[in-house]
């Protein structure tokens, strides 16, 4: 729990080094001091984070899915530990749209990082009343479509089809002006085929990667171990394939992405970067250590700082791949 | 927070003791409240693991201390049950561990309080001393709080713990285990049922940890004779402060609703869940 002075939000500068490192990047035009975010649902909605850091540190904040009608969630147990990871099944249990305006916006809207707030719907209709109402509240950045949660019954995955997909986000665009983020699920033959939809229908930047539809069972009493059944593995466990991700669509397609998937620390991060992405969001390990994304900023400047690297943005899609192989 | 590990020994054939020197901890805690722990490197196990606070106590900085002598030791019991506690098990004084905490809410005393029973199956013991503990030293400022009663339950006789914290306590101790080993043949919920009977039984109140099957029979008890009944409760956690909404709890009110076992609890009303 060591916390800085609150040199609140002011870019940390680092008195050693001649040259200070630019972390600033900017994300559909939503302007980050540094490239790091939180992941929706491993942060709540901020509050419960205060006493463990300083949350004007972060580059931006991306809250909880809201969802139209409250959502009581999944019966429990919700988690389970896997190997490098764990297996979730909330539900997205959420206090709904107006609960959120109502109780947790002005907190939020205190914040010096820009809030990103993550939204999902059961239709296309939802998705765009959704935006239409969270885009006309004062102090919201950008909207991220949770197109992809795997842990809901009744076809809330928009994401494995381009056509829902297209369409979900179409309805958003026409809604809001705001940054649109839809963040897309991993469990696709083809992840191009999607992200290439979601840019056509207007799309701003891309969110890779939701959790990994997986499942557990107890041997002991041959139950599977989350009430849900099945579940979203995170952590360390899904990071190669989240990189592998973010990397094809960097190629294919020209937004920005924010890639998340197991990042512990600032080489996980880098990894994102080097691969394409732009920015990068933290999300199970703010369970283990809430102040991971601090240390991965710190990380990231020491980096920068150590490999002579003014700007941070010379990063990103920076991987060399040696002549003569085949991609 | 970054800690160091004081102690880690054995206190019986199946479980252990922990202590934990915690710079930055409260150098006091109340009864119920917990702890989210793991090694200070990021591997296998993945998560941190929660315990109930069972002690804290400071060490007095005597001569030739170095600065971390005066931290704050907090102690933890545990069993080893998987590949958290295992892992736990084989660490070594000195080595770094983290520690987030004090987290949860606590039991809480009425101060009407005419008799404290408290219940605790096996590794739930911790929360129970500790309550125990609380309820001696506000007794001697409070006259109200006559009797204290502790009911211990096991499988077998090693799983009763913590007897001379009880004694110290001044409780008056009943002990059950399944294989008749120690005390009374059979489960806790046999012998407490004619206690809670008893017309003088006014002015109780039950506190229980245990698994959830005697929290439950515990709970169908206290509704039964019409006695509160504040019990704590578990649920697999991955964060301990709210933030991955993992520890849901079913509580009783309009169609499906939950708690979080972390943040509004881990003590609940028993007649608060649906058991
Ligand atoms: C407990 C838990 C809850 C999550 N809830 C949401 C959610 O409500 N909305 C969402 O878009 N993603 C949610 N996610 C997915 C994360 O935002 C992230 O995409 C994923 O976990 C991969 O990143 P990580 O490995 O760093 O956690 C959740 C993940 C976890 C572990
Ligand atoms: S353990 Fe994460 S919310 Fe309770």
């Amino acid at each position: 729990m060591s916390q800085e002075p609150r040199a609140a939000g002011s870019p940390t500068p680092n008195p050693q080094s001649p040259t200070p490192v630019d972390l600033s990047v900017n994300v559909a035009g939503i302007r980050m001091k540094n490239p790091v975010m939180t992941a929706s649902g491993t942060f709540g909605y901020a509050q419960e984070f205060e006493q463990y850091m300083d949350l004007n540190r972060l580059g931006a904040l991306v809250v909880k899915t809201i969802t139209r009608l409250p959502r009581p969630g999944n019966p429990p147990p919700r988690i389970v530990e896997t190997p490098a990871g764990m297996l979730n099944a909330i539900g997205l249990q959420n206090v709904g749209i107006e609960g959120f305006i109502r109780e947790k916006l002005p907190y939020l809207r205190r914040l010096q990082p820009p809030l990103i707030v993550n939204v999902a719907g059961e239709s296309v209709e939802d998705f765009r009343e959704l935006t239409k109402r969270i885009g006309d509240q004062e102090g919201v950045a950008g909207i991220e479509l949770n197109v992809s949660c795997p842990n809901v019954a009744g076809g809330l995955d928009f994401s494995t089809d381009p056509q829902l997909a297209y369409r979900v986000v179409k309805a958003a665009r026409e809604a809001t002006p705001l940054p649109l983020i839809p963040k897309l699920s991993p469990n696709v033959t083809d992840i191009v085929a999607i992200a290439r939809a979601v840019a056509e229908a207007g799309a701003d930047a891309i969110s890779l990667i939701n959790t990994l539809v997986g499942m557990a069972v107890d041997v002991r009493t041959r139950r599977p171990r989350i009430g849900n059944v099945t579940g979203g593995v995170s952590g360390p466990a899904i990071r190669p394939i989240a990189v592998r991700m973010v990397w094809q669509v960097a190629r294919a397609v020209r937004l920005p992405i924010i890639g998340m998937g197991g990042i512990l620390t600032a080489e996980d991060a880098l990894e994102f970067m080097i691969a394409g992405a732009t920015a990068v969001a933290v999300g199970t390990a703010n369970f283990i250590d809430p102040e991971a994304p601090v240390r991965v900023i710190e990380g990231l400047e020491q980096y920068c700082t150590a490999n002579g690297i003014q700007d941070v943005r010379q990063l990103i899609g920076s991987l060399e791949i040696p002549l003569g192989i085949d991609e | 927070m970054r800690a160091t590990v004081a102690f880690n020994r054995q206190i019986s054939p199946a479980y252990l003791q922990l202590g934990i020197a915690a710079p930055a901890f409260p150098a006091t805690f109340r009864a119920g409240e917990f702890v989210m722990i793991r090694p200070s490197w990021v591997g296998d196990p993945f998560l941190p693991r929660a315990f109930s606070i069972y002690r804290i106590f400071t060490r007095p900085s005597g001569g030739a201390s170095s600065a971390g002598d005066a931290a704050p030791v907090v102690e933890i019991l545990y069993k080893i049950l998987g590949r958290g506690t295992q892992c736990l098990s084989r660490m070594e004084p000195g080595q770094e561990i983290e520690i987030l905490g004090p987290l949860g809410n606590s039991f809480t005393l009425p101060d009407d309080l005419g008799q404290a029973v408290l219940v605790a199956g096996g590794i739930g013991v911790p929360p129970i001393a500790a309550l125990a503990a609380q309820v001696a030293q506000i007794r001697n400022s409070k006259f109200e709080i006559r009797n204290l009663d502790v009911f211990l339950g096991g499988k077998t006789s090693e799983d009763i713990l913590c007897l001379k914290d009880f004694e110290e306590a001044g409780a008056g101790v009943h002990i059950t285990t399944e294989d008749g080993s120690l005390g009374t043949r059979g489960l806790i919920t046999d012998v407490l049922r004619p206690c809670l009977l008893t017309p003088h039984a006014s002015r109780l109140t039950l506190y229980a940890c245990g698994p959830p099957g005697m929290l439950a029979a515990v709970a169908g008890l206290a509704e039964e004779s019409g006695v509160p009944c504040q019990a704590s409760v578990e649920a697999n956690m991955a964060c301990g402060f709210g933030a991955c909404m993992g520890c849901a709890v079913e509580v009783k009110g309009d169609g499906k609703s939950y708690k979080l076992v972390c943040k509004d609890g881990p003590v609940f009303d028993s007649r608060e869940i649906v058991w």
